[in-house]
């Protein structure tokens, strides 16, 4: 079974064994599920909590506890990136420090948050929880190909397999998923007129590397989206991907992968 | 590790993260928020939880559901609420509870709001209110007979844009109704996945033709709601055709219907609503000679004719076009917007329409304001629903009576 849906600025897809309408129902809540996400992690839809959060800049805004956990995967991720990944953006793209409790968060008067480089992730770990209550052990599930969420095994009991591209289209490394998330970035695909990952350090455009992939354990896709996004934007000698804990394939900038 | 540990296991990494003492629990220690169990925890429970969590007036205290999984999922959404799987124990156990929401099925509404307003709770109950007429006045004799706040799930009635919208319908600008049209058009097989076969057919429930009112009740009971609230008028007459359009899966209960409902002086309402295609989504137009408004949820637009008066304030007005048509978007507070050279800012709403229901639920029970869709309002809306369903299920033109529409 195959189904699909537009939501987060591209096209969730989701595979499951079988195509029996109980299997239909199944990739239909995790569509559901991504949709309803997308209302309210969207920075272009007024009434998303990331909206009202943008729009109280400066003042502490009581948010539901999965956007709660989102930011706070975000911004431990922007400390340990020194800076390169950020959510809370200035008008110049400068990324700030947000400050989370239980039940609410703050981001600094002047800045909006801005999740693409988290969102999708993100989504996919709550689809697992969602797959998790109603027993689907079995399932692929991309959003715009960029983030994957592989759940147990294909149904002739394989791995899911998903290979990266470099910049120019060549093959890069075939991945093995089992049970294990991928997110890819890339800043400036030739799909896209022009790059589209900022530097939160400087505001400008990544210039850092064509191509980052980083694939961590399922209920991690959040973390994996926003290395690899930062992965994009930093140096070689400004970060060592081992302390991430997953394994890292990064191009041009070394070619290596990194397996932990 | 998986990202619900994750604040608490990956303390290297999150040490510099401000995590700030619980909010929550330091205003429930100063008496200001209102303690809510929400009962049902499918999809529409979940956007509860999400949408309440972010009024500060209010905290989960709460949670409720026959289902293990969904509840432990609850659980993880809404850490701090106490888990029950029933109403009965929930009422007798549950801590801090001063009002309920009833998210279950549509046919369980009145087992949980029956022991709930007997309990003292403040109810918020979904709509439609139940799928039988007497399920229906039964809950709204509880309702009478507590002095607690109840309020039915038909949103446009606490919705800015809907309210908005019905005060322009009501002034000359749009003039006498001709027509009126709604659709809800979503590709959704309507079936919920089941981890347990033995809870397949009981989370089937809007399948189960015993216990569903199809699209024309659970969704068209919205829609003919917004009819009710603009012309404070309900349909005499109803007639509905059904059919099995695309999901050949052994259901009875038809994905695609039409109805059209009657109102008094020949005015007609067209309804259709469909699983099969999601072409437009959701919306309602009121046609009238001076005008014409389409509402969908979060955002409306008024499409005048060339004959009809101009009135000052379109001269700031904010407007979207359609193909050949000009809609002037409709703005909650568009005047003082337009002052401050905002009104773009204006278009579309900066909440959903449930967070907005929720809202007015609360400003009932803590300010005391007029419950905005009362439970006989819903009550009403609901039998519309009721007879709109009969007729689809059996091809018939059925009357619409006072005495169906009196609780």
């Amino acid at each position: 079974m195959r189904l699909a849906a537009s939501a987060m600025g591209t096209r969730f897809e989701v595979v499951l064994p079988g195509d029996s309408p109980g299997v239909r129902a199944a990739a239909e809540a995790v569509l559901g599920l991504v949709r309803d996400l997308d209302r309210r992690w969207s920075r272009f839809n007024p009434s998303s909590v990331v909206s009202t959060i943008s729009r109280a800049a400066g003042e502490w805004t009581p948010a539901d506890r999965d956007t709660i956990e989102l930011l706070a995967i975000a911004e431990s991720v922007r400390l340990a990136s020194a800076g390169a990944f950020g959510v809370a953006l200035d008008r110049h793209g400068i990324g700030h420090a947000i400050e989370l409790a239980a039940d609410s968060a703050r981001i600094p008067a002047g800045t909006a948050l801005d999740l693409g480089g988290i969102a999708k992730g993100a989504a996919l770990d709550l689809a697992d929880e969602l797959l998790d209550e109603i027993g689907v052990d079995s399932a692929f599930i991309h959003g715009g190909s960029s983030a994957i969420l592989a759940r147990g095994s294909t149904p002739d009991g394989r791995p899911w397999t998903a290979r990266v591209l470099d910049a120019d289209g060549s093959p890069g490394p075939l991945f093995e998923l089992r049970d294990e998330c991928l997110c890819v970035s890339e800043p400036a695909p030739a799909h896209r007129d022009a790059p589209h990952i900022i530097d939160a350090r400087t505001g400008g455009w990544s210039s850092g590397s064509a191509v980052a992939a980083c694939k961590l354990p399922r209920g991690q896709g959040a973390l994996a989206d926003a290395w690899a996004t930062a992965l994009t934007i930093l140096a070689p000698d400004e970060f060592d991907p081992t302390t991430i804990g997953g394994r890292v394939w990064i191009s041009p900038a070394s070619q290596t992968e990194v397996a932990v | 590790m998986n990202r619900r540990t994750f604040m608490t296991q990956s303390a290297g990494t999150l040490a510099a993260v401000a995590l700030m003492p619980d909010l929550a629990a330091a205003r429930l220690a100063s008496g200001e928020q209102l303690g809510v169990a929400i009962v049902g925890l499918g999809r529409q429970g979940r956007s509860i939880i999400a949408e309440l969590q972010t009024f500060e007036q209010a905290r989960i205290a709460a949670i409720c559901d026959t289902d293990e999984r969904r509840l432990a999922s609850g659980g993880r959404r809404a850490p701090d609420a106490a888990q029950f799987a029933t109403i009965d124990e929930l009422l007798a156990k549950g801590e801090g509870v001063d009002a309920v929401i009833v998210a279950t099925p549509t046919h369980l509404h009145r087992a949980v709001v029956e022991p709930a307003l007997a309990a003292g709770k403040h109810v918020y109950c979904e709509a439609p209110i139940s799928n039988t007429p007497d399920d229906a006045r039964a809950i709204v004799r509880a309702a009478r007979a507590s002095d607690r706040v109840v309020q039915a799930g038909f949103l446009a009635r606490s919705d800015p844009v809907y309210t908005l919208a019905r005060s322009f319908f009501r002034s000359d600008s749009v003039r006498d109704p001709v027509l009126l049209r709604a659709q809800h058009h979503d590709k959704t097989s309507w079936r919920t996945p089941a981890s347990d076969p033995a809870r397949e057919k009981a989370l089937n429930w809007r399948l189960d033709p015993d216990l569903s009112l199809g699209l024309a009740g659970e969704w068209g009971s919205h829609q003919f709601d917004v009819m009710h609230y603009f012309l404070s008028a309900f349909p005499t007459s109803v007639t509905g055709t059904g059919a099995i359009r695309f999901y050949d899966d052994g259901r009875t209960v038809p994905d695609t219907i039409t109805c059209t409902l009657g109102f008094d002086g020949g005015l007609p309402m067209l309804y259709d609503a469909t699983l099969a295609n999601s072409f437009a989504g959701r919306y309602e137009v009121l046609h009238g000679t001076n005008a014409a408004i389409k509402l969908a949820w979060s955002h409306g637009w008024m499409f005048k004719e060339a004959d009809a008066p101009t009135q000052g304030w379109e001269v700031y007005a904010n407007r979207q076009q359609f193909f050949n048509d000009e809609g002037i978007t409709l703005i909650a507070g568009a005047t003082k917007l337009a002052e401050q050279g905002k009104l773009k800012e204006g278009v579309g709403l900066p909440h959903s329409a449930l967070w907005y229901g929720l809202e007015a639920f609360l400003k009932s029970v803590l300010e005391g304001e007029n419950v905005t869709c009362s439970i006989e309002d819903g009550f009403r809306s609901t039998a519309v629903g009721i007879a709109a369903a009969q007729a689809v299920n059996t091809g018939e033109h059925i009357a619409i009576t006072e005495e169906m529409l009196r609780a």
